[in-house]
């Protein structure tokens, strides 16, 4: 929803970029909630042009854990710098904190839970960050929230009920694997088949602009250390198995493995276990595409690769 | 100093902006501070002295009706800063929270956002809300499901660093002088930690997004008492009132700023 101001006749509106991009976020229309909560494709458009964020998309099954990811990354900046790294602010501040809810006590629950992300929600959530020490220019992160089940119609074959343009601008896209699947005999298979073919299907047509912004992230780390040592290997070698998948496909390149534990049960794993190497990855290597421009897609901004 | 400035107060509701304009102006017109005072009463002093009254009075400040800001215009003089004119008028906090809430500025508050010299961010540690998780190391009684998220509902921390954000958009991204004032200190200074360290502590998101912002944008912490007490409680009302003079309610505890330093600091250029 575009948000206009009026302009007297005969004068030249300028606008600014903050201002633009204030323009083009969207608001969740439920009622009389107005409040925008997080980027629609063309605020993150916007932001992706005026500040060259770095761009990451996990992509994997519904209940794979892709949302907690974001909003355990959020919910530990909440308690402090970790990392190395300081909260610098977010567009979608809003966003954030309505994906943290079921983890608090506000919400009145009895037990942690995480809202399924669905097709009407918005997808793109901001985050800025900097180094602890404030040696080095603040970093803006845009984080593709999709629904899994269009991942799960890309992994089987189907043709996306939704533009897929945002996977080519991608700096980095995670594979999001279910520890638990994984680590749970009974469905394990099934698991690793669908991570297989979704391997092939981000391979296939170049939706990816590149293999080398792949890699591996697996989630529920404390419920696989939960199923003892045995699955716990029967699931390394699954994932050693993808991570060569993936070399084989993209012709050599190894993709990185995280291992994650965004908001465990377990005292052993403190809220965001992990996620200082995803930090770590999407931001101490230079982003992949910021200075060449992928190929143009019909309907895409040929710089941000969103649609235009 | 610039003969002319505006200060922005940002705060959501009750979070001491009315009481610490009430006890401020009286400081000033009893020109009891030798680093500032009031050249001459403001012709337009209704409001000013109402908020005045208000705390001489031990009254708690009631949220205002009035949805539009409330100008408190002041000709000030001080041995440092000079003779100038200075703009704090009293933004109520409901314009805030509407802005975090639906996103909708009011466009007298947006104006003065845009224009402010300096910003005064109130936080009162009795109105904190923080975020804080579901114990999962404890069995839970029964399952009870969540109730959907709402705006109200948000920690303090991300409210502000919002609001923040929000100025800053309108502005061109970039904030002037920000003032982090940290309400009736008194009722947290046994802590034994100075504002800094409580905000740091207390609203660690809000701390993390003042300190990584860097040049050129500038902060300070101040933690001042203005109410000296909660006075909705009658036994502290008759406690202050027993004080002959009000300025004492101005408590300097440990850790705690008087109500000119924020201020000073602010126009500070």
């Amino acid at each position: 929803m575009s948000v206009e101001n009026p302009v007297p006749e005969g004068e030249e509106r300028k606008v600014g970029v903050d201002e633009a991009l204030e323009s083009t976020v969207e608001v969740a229309e439920s009622g009389a909630d107005r409040r925008p909560l997080a980027l629609d494709a063309e605020g993150a458009n916007q932001v992706a042009a005026a500040r060259r964020p770095t761009v990451l998309v996990l992509a994997g099954d519904v209940g794979s854990g892709k949302t907690s990811v974001y909003a355990a990354l959020y919910e530990r900046f909440g308690r402090g710098p970790f990392g190395g790294r300081s909260f610098a602010g977010s567009l979608t501040i809003p966003g954030f904190e309505k994906r943290c809810h079921g983890w608090r006590l506000a919400s009145g629950a009895s037990e942690p839970a995480m809202d399924h992300t669905q097709p009407s929600d918005l997808q793109w959530l901001h985050m800025r960050i900097r180094d602890a020490e404030c040696e080095h220019p603040i970093q803006d992160l845009l984080f593709g929230d999709y629904d899994g089940e269009i991942f799960k119609g890309l992994a089987r074959g189907e043709e996306p009920s939704v533009d897929m343009g945002f996977l080519r601008r991608a700096d980095y896209v995670g594979i999001g694997l279910d520890g638990d699947h994984l680590s749970d005999p009974s469905q394990r298979e099934a698991a690793l088949e669908n991570a297989r073919y979704l391997v092939g299907a981000l391979l296939k047509d170049e939706r990816i602009a590149d293999p080398s912004v792949l890699f591996l992230v697996l989630t529920k780390l404390d419920l696989v250390e939960a199923r003892g040592e045995e699955h716990r290997q029967a699931l390394e070698r699954s994932i050693h198995e993808l991570a060569q998948l993936v070399e084989e496909k993209s012709g050599g390149f190894e993709p990185p493995i995280l291992r994650l534990a965004a908001r465990s049960k377990s005292e052993r794993f403190p809220l965001g276990h992990g996620l200082n190497e995803l930090l770590d990855l999407i931001t101490e290597r230079p982003a992949v595409h910021v200075l060449s421009s992928p190929p143009s897609v019909s309907g895409h901004d040929p710089y941000t690769g969103f649609k235009a | 100093m610039n003969n002319s400035l505006s200060a922005l107060m940002v705060g959501l509701p009750a979070s001491g902006k009315s009481t610490y304009l009430g006890a401020l102006y009286y400081l000033l017109r009893k020109g009891a501070d030798p680093r500032l005072s009031l050249v001459e009463l403001p012709e337009e002093r209704d409001y000013a002295q109402e908020l005045e009254e208000t705390w001489l009075r031990f009254r708690p400040f009631e949220r205002s009706n009035l949805p539009a800001p409330r100008p408190l215009d002041l000709a000030l003089v001080g041995p440092e800063a000079g003779n100038f004119e200075f703009s704090i008028p009293d933004i109520t906090g409901e314009s805030y929270d509407e802005l975090w809430e639906h996103g909708v500025w009011r466009d007298e508050v947006r104006d003065l956002a845009v224009e402010a010299d300096g910003i005064l961010l109130f936080i009162h540690p009795g109105k904190l809300i923080v975020p804080e998780l579901i114990d999962v190391s404890a069995k839970p009684l029964g399952k009870s499901p969540a109730t959907p998220w709402t705006a109200e509902r948000a920690p303090t921390q991300a409210v502000l660093c919002d609001l923040l954000e929000s100025i800053s958009v309108e502005r061109g991204g970039w904030l002037p002088r920000t003032a982090i004032v940290v309400s009736a200190w008194d009722t947290v200074d046994d802590l034994g930690i100075g504002p800094e360290k409580w905000v740091e502590l207390q609203t660690p998101l809000l701390w993390q997004w003042l300190t990584a912002q860097g040049d050129p944008f500038r902060f300070e912490t101040f933690g001042v008492s203005a109410q000296g007490g909660d006075v909705s409680d009658e036994g502290v009302r008759s406690e202050l009132a027993e004080n002959p003079d009000p300025l004492d309610r101005l408590i300097d505890g440990r850790g705690a700023n008087d109500l000119i330093e924020p201020l000073l600091w602010v126009c500070k250029r």
